[in-house]
C-alpha cells in the first residue's frame, strides 16, 4: 500500500557532505574546537618528537638535577621525578596514544563488522552462533582479560592494546548486526538478491558500505574512550611500562605527588580530558553531517 | 450569503533551513462554507499538506508564514499564541491524517486516549463524558463500542483505527474537520467505507471539511468542491461536477487525462512533461508555464490571477476563456 | 497493444504454478499466505494480481521469483521445476526474471551511482571485460528516458520517476522474459504514473516482455493488463481476460473490489457491496473464506453451502471461485431501477 506517499515537509536539496561539515563547524564553536583538537593531536602525533623542546627527555632520558621543577618559563608544563621535561613527555606521548587507539578501534572494527554484518544479514542459525559468542566476549570483565594478557605476554602497550581490541569488538559486532538487520529488510538488498547478485557481493557491496555510517560515528567516540582505557590499564600497570611516555602512566606516576607536585599528573591528565571530549563532540557531528538522506 | 466557515487569504510560507530558503505556498486563498465538503488536491510538494498545517499552526520549525490571514467563523488564526491555538485545535477543528497507527500512542487503550483528548477541552461530569464517547464511536461505524475502548491500537486493524481516529476527532464536536489523506494507506474496500462515514457524519452533524488528497478519484467522490493546488498556488476552484466536466487550468486538466479509470480503458495516459519548479517564489509568471501545452509568451511575463469563469468556477489561467479551453 | 492471449493448448506457459502454499509461523500459529494457488502466466501478456493487503498476492510473486520457498507446490519456468535449478542453471532463473519494486528510491542502494546500478546486473551475471560496459549502460538509460547527464547521480538526487525508470533499466539489462511490478507506481504522483505506464507499455512491445503485476490501483491494472487473477485470502477466487473481470465479474468479491474504487471518470458515491475488514489468515473461515463479507449470500434464501464447503477452484473451466457466480449479475440488475 501506499502509506506516507505524501511527506508533510517540502525536502530541500541537500547540501554536499564537505560543505555541511564545515557549515557544522563554522556554526558551532563546541565542534570547531573538537575539530581543532584533534587537528593538534594528529599533528602531535606525527611530528612530536620534532615539536618538543627536549625530545630525548619526551622519550624517557633522566635529567636529574632538574627534578621536580615547578611550571616555569623554561618548563611550561615543569618537571617530572627524573627532571625529563612534562610538556615534551606530553607531546610525545601523543603518539602512542594515537597508535594504540587507532590500533584497537581498527581492529575490533575489522573484527566486529564483518561477524555482525553477516549475523544480521544472513539471521537463522549463523546469527546465534556469532551473537553468543560475541555475548560471552562482552560478558567477560576486560580488567580481568588485561590481566590475564598481561599475565601471559608481558606488560606493553601493544599487549593492552590487544586485551581492549578482545574486549571492543563485541560492541562493533551488535552495531553492525542491528544496522544490517534493518538493512536486510530494505528493498535495496532485496532487488540485489533479485537481480541475482550472491551473499557475499552483497554483503561486501550494500551491507557493509551502508552501515558504515553509525560504525564511523562510534569508532570516533570510541577513539577517544580507548585513550582512556589505555590510560587506566597503565595507571594499573597493566598497560605502558616506563620509560613509554604514555599519558595513563604519567599519571600513575605523579599520583604519590599529587598534593605537592601537582604538575606531575594535572598535565597528562589534561591532556586525556580535551583529547577524548574532543572525539565526543566530533563524533555528534559526525552523526548529525554524515547520514546521507539527512533524515535523523 | 452567510460567510464561509474557514477563509484562507493570500497565505503564503516560506521554509527557511540552512540549506537555503524555498516557497511552501505563494497565495493561497481559499474557502470552506458551512456545510460543505472542499476537496484539496495536488501532487507531492504542491503544498496542500502545508495549507493544512497552516490552518492549525501546526507549521514545521523550518517554515514561516510571510502573509496572509487564516480565519475561522470570523476569527483570526494566523498570530494566536500556542495556547489559544491548542483551544482551537481539538475543539472547533477535527483533525485525521494519513496513517492511523501512528495518530494514536501504542501504549495506552483507545477509550483512555478518547477520554484524554475530552478532557483537554471539555469539563463534562465522567457519565456524560462516557456518554459521549460512546456514542461518538458507535456513530463513527465501531458498534463493538466496549471492545474498542478497551483495545490499544495494534489490536485494531487500520480500517476500525481510522474510524476511532474519526471519532477522536469529532468528540468535540468541531465546526470544521480537516482531513489529510486519510484513505491513502488503506484498501479501496475500506476506503470506500470511510469515504462514506466521512459523507454521512458530514450530514448529519452538519460540520464542513477539508479533504486533503492527492486521489482525484477520491476527491469526486466525496466532496462538493474541489480546490487545485500547483506549486504552492491555487490553479482552479470550481463545484466538483463542474470542474470534472469542464477543468480550465490545463494543469487539471492534464491531471485528469493523466488518471488510468477502472470504468473503461483509456487508450493512451497523456502524462504531464517536467517536473515541479523548485522554488516557486522566484517565478514571475505561471508557475506551470514550463509543463503547458498551451503556453505564450505572457504566462511567463505575468502571473495570472484567479478568474471567474462561470459561477463558482475559477482558475488561474491567462487562456482559461472557454474559446481557448475547448 | 496486442490482443488478449487466450489460454489455449496451443500456448505453454512462461511460468506454470500449480498447487502452490505459502505458510508462516507467526506467534505460534501457521498463516497460509497463499493457501493453493494454480497460475499460468502465458508468454507475452500481462498478468495482474489484484486483492486487498494480506490476500497473498506479493507473496506469491515473490514464491514465483524464488525469493521464498514455497511449503508446498511448484512452480515450473518453461517447464522446468525452479526448486530443482542449482548453481549455473538457478542463475539463469535469476536472469529471465526480474523485479520492479514499489518504493523506487528505497530499492536503489542510496550509496551508488547511476552509473554502477545499471551496471550491476550486467557485471553480476554477464562478467564482461573491463570498460565494455558503458555503451550498454547508456543505451539501457537511453531505452528508459534518462540520459548521459544522469550518469553520476545518486538515488536521492533523482525524483521519484527518474528512480523507477533507473529500476527498470536495472530489471532489463539481464534482458529478462518476465518483469514481476509489485505495485511499480504506488508511490508516484498521477502524472508520473502516467508517464511510467506508457513507458511500461512501450517497453514490453518493444522486448516482447512478459509483466506479472501487482497493484491495488484498478485503474493501473485495467490500464495495463491482459488477464487479471483476483485474490482473496490467499486463494484466486476470479480469472479471466482483463475486459471481462472489469465488465462482467462473476465473483461477488470482484464486484465488491470494483464497486469500492473510488473513479475520477465516474460521478457521485455508489453503494458499498463489502463491509467491514478482510478476515485475518491466521484464522480463515469456514467454507468460502468471503462468506462473512459477501453481499450476494445476504440476499440468496438457499446460501448455506458458502459457509461449510469451499466452492469449486478457479481453473480453465470456471472462471470463478463462487457457489452462485451465475447469480452475481441477476442480483445487480435488481437494484437498477
Amino acid at each position: 500500500m501506499a502509506v506516507e506517499v505524501l511527506r508533510p515537509v517540502v525536502d530541500l536539496p541537500r547540501a554536499g557532505i564537505l560543505r555541511r561539515i564545515r557549515r557544522a563547524i563554522m556554526t558551532d564553536p563546541l565542534a570547531l574546537a573538537g575539530v581543532a583538537v584533534i587537528v593538534l593531536l594528529a599533528a602531535l602525533a606525527v611530528f612530536g618528537p620534532w615539536i618538543a623542546p627536549y625530545p630525548e627527555q619526551g622519550a624517557g632520558q633522566s635529567n636529574v638535577p632538574a627534578r621536580m621543577l615547578p611550571p616555569s618559563l623554561e618548563h611550561p608544563f615543569g618537571t617530572d621525578g627524573l627532571g625529563r621535561d612534562m610538556l615534551s613527555r606530553v607531546i610525545v606521548g601523543a603518539r602512542p596514544a594515537v597508535a594504540v587507539s587507532l590500533l584497537v578501534v581498527g581492529l575490533a572494527m575489522l573484527i566486529g563488522v564483518p561477524l555482525g554484518a553477516i549475523a544480521g544479514y544472513r539471521r537463522g542459525r549463523l546469527d546465534a552462533l556469532i551473537m553468543r559468542v560475541t555475548d560471552l566476549f562482552l560478558a567477560f570483565p576486560p580488567l580481568l582479560l588485561a590481566m590475564v594478557i598481561v599475565a601471559a605476554l608481558g606488560p606493553g602497550l601493544e599487549h593492552a592494546a590487544l586485551a581492549l581490541a578482545i574486549s571492543w569488538w563485541p560492541w562493533y559486532a551488535r552495531l553492525a548486526r542491528g544496522t544490517a538487520t534493518s538493512l536486510r529488510e530494505r528493498s535495496f538488498v532485496e532487488a540485489a538478491r533479485s537481480i541475482g547478485v550472491g551473499d557475499l557481493t552483497i554483503l561486501r557491496r550494500h551491507v557493509i558500505p551502508n552501515l558504515l555510517t553509525p560504525i564511523l560515528v562510534q569508532a570516533t567516540i570510541d577513539i577517544g574512550t580507548v585513550i582512556l582505557a589505555a590510560g587506566s590499564l597503565a595507571f594499573l600497570g597493566l598497560g605502558a611500562s616506563p620509560p613509554t611516555p604514555d599519558w595513563g602512566l604519567m599519571v600513575a606516576e605523579g599520583r604519590t605527588y599529587i598534593l605537592d607536585q601537582w604538575w606531575l599528573s594535572a598535565f597528562p591528565g589534561s591532556a586525556i580530558f580535551v583529547v577524548v571530549l574532543a572525539f565526543n563532540v566530533v563524533g555528534d557531528l559526525l552523526l548529525d553531517v554524515l547520514d546521507p538522506r539527512g533524515t535523523r | 450569503m452567510t460567510a464561509p466557515l474557514l477563509s484562507v487569504d493570500d497565505l503564503a510560507v516560506r521554509f527557511v533551513t540552512p540549506d537555503g530558503t524555498t516557497t511552501g505556498l505563494d497565495g493561497v486563498s481559499l474557502e470552506v462554507r458551512r456545510g460543505e465538503i472542499v476537496g484539496l488536491v495536488g501532487e507531492t510538494g504542491c503544498g496542500k499538506t502545508l495549507t493544512g498545517l497552516a490552518i492549525l499552526g501546526l507549521l514545521p520549525r523550518s517554515a514561516r508564514v510571510v502573509r496572509g490571514s487564516v480565519r475561522l467563523d470570523g476569527d483570526e488564526l494566523l498570530g494566536l499564541t500556542a495556547d489559544r491555538l491548542r483551544e482551537v485545535r481539538g475543539a472547533r477543528v477535527g483533525m485525521v491524517f494519513q496513517n492511523p497507527a501512528s495518530a494514536f500512542n501504542p501504549v495506552f487503550t483507545i477509550g483512555s486516549q478518547m477520554r484524554y483528548v475530552l478532557a483537554a477541552h471539555e469539563r463534562l461530569p465522567k457519565a456524560e463524558a462516557e456518554q459521549r464517547i460512546r456514542e461518538t464511536l458507535a456513530e463513527a461505524g465501531l458498534p463493538e463500542v466496549e471492545r474498542v475502548l478497551r483495545a490499544h491500537p495494534h489490536q485494531l486493524s487500520g480500517g476500525m483505527l481510522q474510524r476511532a481516529m474519526i471519532a477522536s476527532a469529532l468528540l468535540c464536536r468541531p465546526q470544521l474537520l480537516i482531513a489529510d489523506e486519510p484513505t491513502t494507506a488503506l484498501d479501496v474496500t475500506i476506503e470506500a467505507q470511510i469515504l462514506r462515514l466521512i459523507r454521512r457524519l458530514q450530514e448529519s452533524r452538519g460540520f464542513s471539511v477539508l479533504f486533503i488528497t492527492h486521489d482525484l478519484g477520491v476527491v469526486r467522490s466525496v466532496s462538493d468542491r474541489v480546490v487545485v493546488l500547483y506549486a504552492g498556488r491555487v490553479a482552479e476552484t470550481a463545484p466538483t461536477a463542474d470542474l470534472f466536466a469542464r477543468p480550465a487550468h490545463p494543469y487539471a486538466r492534464g491531471l485528469m487525462a493523466a488518471v488510468p479509470h477502472a470504468s473503461g480503458r483509456r487508450e493512451a495516459l497523456a502524462s504531464i512533461p517536467g517536473a515541479v519548479p523548485p522554488d516557486v517564489g522566484t517565478i514571475e509568471g505561471c508557475a506551470f508555464a514550463d509543463r503547458c501545452p498551451l503556453v505564450v509568451d505572457r504566462c511567463r511575463a505575468e502571473r495570472p490571477l484567479l478568474r471567474e469563469l462561470a459561477v463558482g468556477h475559477r482558475a488561474a489561467c491567462h487562456l482559461a476563456d472557454a474559446g481557448a479551453i475547448l | 497493444m496486442t490482443a488478449p492471449v487466450v489460454a489455449t493448448a496451443a500456448v505453454v506457459p512462461l511460468v506454470s504454478v500449480r498447487g502452490l502454499e505459502m505458510a508462516f509461523h507467526v506467534d505460534g500459529r501457521v498463516v497460509r499466505a497463499v493457501a493453493g494457488v494454480d497460475l499460468d502466466i502465458l508468454p507475452g501478456e500481462v498478468h495482474a494480481l489484484v486483492g486487498e493487503s494480506g490476500s497473498g498476492k506479493t507473496t506469491l510473486a515473490r514464491c514465483i521469483l524464488r525469493l521464498i520457498v514455497p511449503t508446498a507446490g511448484t512452480v515450473e519456468v518453461e517447464g522446468r521445476d525452479i526448486a530443482r535449478l542449482r548453481g549455473g542453471e538457478l542463475r539463469e532463473l535469476r536472469r529471465s526474471m526480474q523485479l520492479v519494486f514499489q518504493d523506487p528510491e528505497g530499492s536503489l542502494d542510496p550509496r551508488m551511482s547511476v552509473r554502477d546500478l545499471v551496471a550491476e546486473p550486467i557485471r553480476t551475471h554477464l562478467r564482461p571485460a573491463r570498460g565494455g560496459i558503458g555503451p550498454a549502460v547508456v543505451e539501457l538509460l537511453d531505452g528508459v528516458g534518462l540520459a548521459r547527464r544522469h550518469l553520476d547521480r545518486r538515488p536521492h538526487e533523482l525524483s521519484g520517476g527518474q528512480c523507477q525508470r533507473v529500476a527498470i533499466a536495472r530489471a532489463l539489462a539481464l534482458k529478462p522474459r518476465l518483469i514481476v511490478l509489485d505495485e511499480p507506481t504506488s508511490a508516484l504522483d498521477v502524472s508520473v504514473q502516467a508517464q511510467i505506464l506508457n513507458l511500461l507499455l512501450e517497453l514490453r512491445a518493444r522486448h516482447g516482455l512478459t509483466y506479472l503485476l501487482i497493484s491495488h490501483d484498478l485503474g493501473v491494472v485495467r490500464h495495463l493488463s491482459d488477464r487479471v487473477s483476483v485474490m482473496y485470502l490467499g486463494r484466486i477466487v476470479e480469472r479471466a481476460a482483463a475486459d471481462e473481470v472489469f465488465e462482467d465479474a462473476r465473483h461477488p468479491y470482484t464486484r465488491a473490489l470494483l464497486a469500492s474504487v473510488p473513479d475520477a471518470a465516474a460521478a457521485g458515491p455508489r453503494p458499498t457491496l463489502i463491509r467491514g475488514d478482510p478476515p485475518s489468515p491466521a484464522d480463515p473461515p469456514t467454507g468460502c473464506a468471503f462468506h462473512p463479507r459477501c453481499w450476494l449470500r445476504d440476499r440468496l434464501p438457499d446460501a448455506a453451502i458458502c459457509a461449510t464447503t469451499a466452492p469449486p477452484p478457479v481453473d480453465g473451466g470456471n472462471r470463478a471461485a463462487c457457489h452462485f457466480a451465475d447469480r452475481v449479475a441477476p442480483a445487480l440488475a435488481e437494484d437498477r431501477p
